[in-house]
């Protein structure tokens, strides 16, 4: 099990979309990811259970990964939560 | 009567009956079902699950081309809700613990989560209840196994009001009975106010919670030049609407009137008026407005549309067409401008924190150099079908000038060795939309063929301003001095280089600033085709010398303040003077009429 903390850049925090991009990439793992933030948690793959975080711009949330490809999933989704969550999405 | 103000997102006047559409709301109603009936109402929960995924892809699969990134980000949300364990969990335990019918439970279990998401105080947040709500929707229509759930259309010409309509609702709008748009959400780029301008009905957006509260049939006015939107107009404001309608009509005519004549000053000052197109379709359209050319030509919707990177062949086609197409008038292609606001990520582009100042433009193409050299190949290949020209974005000095017009050599000996069909003299100009371009215009005029400003970025660049950031974009300034001097310190390290400039963004279609492109001494104007005639209306009637005078002052001023009102003050006068002599003219042709009554 490995765990790490991520400084929120989306500037709106962990809305629908925001969620929606974090479950597209842990689910491309088959490690378990968990995020906690302000005493609850959720299962990185469900949109629902992250966006009701509601983890604030500038925050840290605690990250929590487990499996066989704990050390890549941990890594990108570090990256996504502190660089690219601060750009929109392009579906294109 | 009372007055709202919205975004003016397309415009013209319209007055008449609103059209509320409001999507009907499904509250299924809760059954207690037998227990051996359970497993069929999981599989009826399934299968509208499956049934509402399918449409939500099929509408993203459909309007891949038109939906803003938002919007796409949106439905691709509500993709994974339909496939979360939350709604999924708390639905099937709905249907096995307390044994009640699978649509009710789904709406229970959604209505679960998003109350949690109310309890958020944080307005962005609760905004999101709106895109749960409509994904809830579409299952619970799915259950009823209706399509429908679908826009009831307007009967009689009217004003369409939503709080807000997705690009598939405004795509079964279409046009009939559509006499304008408004609207409690979106801005000026969203889909509705790009349906209302290609259609010509005003629209009004952003009007915040206005439509919330109006109902189909009450009397409206719609304002789309000011953005303002009356209810219950008076007989006194219908009447000036109509007078405006009128006015509207009698002036399109008029400009339409003008599509085969040249943008020439009184004292005989020629202007190309050409259009700015990225769609194969737009080629008409800016014929039909007079257009003598294509002054841009924008690529990069070939390789979005795609998804992939086209090939050589595929690029000679579609090039091919849009040339074919000119009927002999240039046409000039930019290569593809990717980077800043339009990243792909399967052209191998990052997100970057500071996209406008990464890796765009031409320092991509470097970087990219095999497709790079397809595009310039599928250029020079098309060019046997009539006049084109090449033109380089973001240049910000000659080095990269100089190295892409070496990768143009590379492609020209390879198609020429390859006995393939092609032109091998095109002319070569690039964009000038960097400070540093502007600063170094004297030297890039000498190895190149033309040049082309591109104000939106030299703008942005130069006064250190992001258009997208709501905070700074005041400092949109078309008429900062700075500007002003940067395009006419440009105009004339062309001029003296002996090759001709034109310029290419936003500032082009602004009525109020034709004169001052004029007197810039720009060769040539690229536009939107729908902003073109009134342009060349304002060009024909202006002498250069006043326009040269007017730039000269406008130059020397401190402020973009002290600008626009000198400028605004400048059209006032000249209004005036026109009207006055158009009323001698016409006084001069009734009095003899006079004299025999």
């Amino acid at each position: 099990m490995k765990t790490a903390q991520a400084k929120v850049s989306d500037p709106v925090g962990f809305h629908l979309r925001a969620a929606g991009r974090i479950v597209k990439l842990t689910k491309t793992f088959t490690s378990e990811v968990t995020i906690r933030y302000n005493g609850r948690s959720a299962n990185a793959k469900s949109i629902m259970g992250l966006a009701s975080l509601a983890a604030e711009f500038g925050t840290s949330v605690d990250i929590e990964v487990e499996g066989t490809d704990e050390d890549q999933a941990l890594q990108q989704l570090i990256h996504l939560i502190e660089v690219e969550l601060a750009h929109p999405e392009n579906l294109e | 009567m009372k007055t709202f103000t919205g975004i003016a997102a397309s415009a013209g006047y319209a007055v008449g009956p609103i059209h509320v559409i409001s999507k009907r709301t499904i509250v299924p109603v809760r059954r207690t079902v037998p227990t051996k009936d359970i497993p069929r109402q999981i599989e009826r929960f399934r299968k509208a699950i499956d049934k509402a995924k399918v449409e939500v892809s099929g509408l993203i699969e459909r309007l891949s081309t038109e939906l803003g990134p938002e919007e796409a980000e949106i439905l691709s949300a509500q993709l994974l809700i339909l496939e979360d364990e939350m709604v999924w969990d708390a639905t099937l335990a709905l249907i096995r613990l307390e044994r009640i019918n699978a649509e009710a439970a789904f709406a229970r279990a959604v209505g679960d989560i998003a109350s949690r998401f109310l309890e958020i105080e944080d307005e962005v947040f609760r905004e999101r209840v709106n895109d749960i709500h409509d994904i809830e929707q579409r299952v619970l229509r799915a259950f009823n196994g209706d399509n429908t759930g679908e826009l009831e259309l307007p009967q009689v010409p009217s004003v369409v009001a939503a709080r807000n309509l997705t690009p598939s609702d405004t795509a079964v709008l279409g046009r009939d009975n559509v006499l304008g748009f408004i609207m409690d959400e979106g801005g000026s780029t969203s889909h509705v106010a790009i349906l209302a301008r290609s259609i010509g009905v005003p629209a009004i957006v952003g009007l915040k919670s206005v439509v919330g509260g109006l109902s189909t049939g009450q009397e409206v006015a719609v304002d789309g030049e000011e953005g303002h939107l009356h209810l219950d107009p008076d007989q006194e404001l219908i009447q000036e609407f109509r007078r405006h309608q009128k006015l509207a009509g009698v002036t399109n005519e008029k400009l339409a009137g003008l599509r085969d004549l040249d943008a020439v000053t009184p004292d005989g000052h020629r202007v190309h008026m050409m259009a700015n197109i990225e769609f194969p379709v737009e080629v008409d359209e800016a014929l039909a407005r007079g257009a003598e050319g294509i002054g841009l030509l924008r690529t990069e919707y070939l390789f979005f549309m795609l998804h992939d990177i086209p090939s050589e062949d595929q690029q000679v086609e579609l090039y091919s067409d849009m040339v074919k197409g000119m009927g002999g008038r240039s046409v000039v292609f930019r290569t593809l401008d990717v980077g800043g606001d339009k990243i792909s990520d399967y052209l191998g582009a990052t997100r970057e924190y500071n996209p406008f100042l990464g890796w765009r433009g031409i320092r991509f193409l470097l970087a990219n150099r095999p497709l790079f050299k397809t595009q310039l190949r599928a250029i020079c290949r098309a060019a046997v079908h009539g006049p084109v020209k090449i033109m380089f974005p973001m240049i910000t000095g000659v080095g990269e000038l100089r190295e892409a017009k070496a990768v143009l050599s590379e492609a020209l000996a390879e198609l020429e060795s390859e006995g393939l069909e092609h032109v091998a003299d095109l002319p070569v100009g690039l964009m000038i939309e960097t400070p540093s371009a502007v600063l170094t215009s004297d030297k890039l005029a000498r190895e190149c063929d033309f040049f082309s400003i591109g104000s939106n970025d030299l703008i942005q660049y130069t006064l250190a301003m992001d258009r997208g950031n709501a905070r700074v974009s005041y400092l949109y300034q078309p008429l900062h001095p700075a500007i002003l001097r940067s395009i006419r310190q440009t105009v004339r390290a062309a001029h003296e280089a002996g090759i001709w400039v034109g310029l290419c963004g936003e500032m082009g279609s602004e009525t109020r600033l034709a004169e001052v492109l004029l007197g810039l001494g720009l060769d040539e104007i690229s536009l939107h085709g729908a902003a073109l005639p009134k342009i060349k209306q304002v060009i024909r009637w202006t002498t250069y010398e006043d326009a040269v005078q007017l730039v000269d002052h406008l130059c020397n001023l401190a402020t973009a303040e002290e600008a626009n009102t000198y400028l605004a003050e400048f059209i006032a006068r000249r209004k005036a003077a026109r009207f006055a002599a158009q009323a001698a003219t016409s006084k001069k042709t009734a009095s003899p009429e006079k004299d025999h009554s």
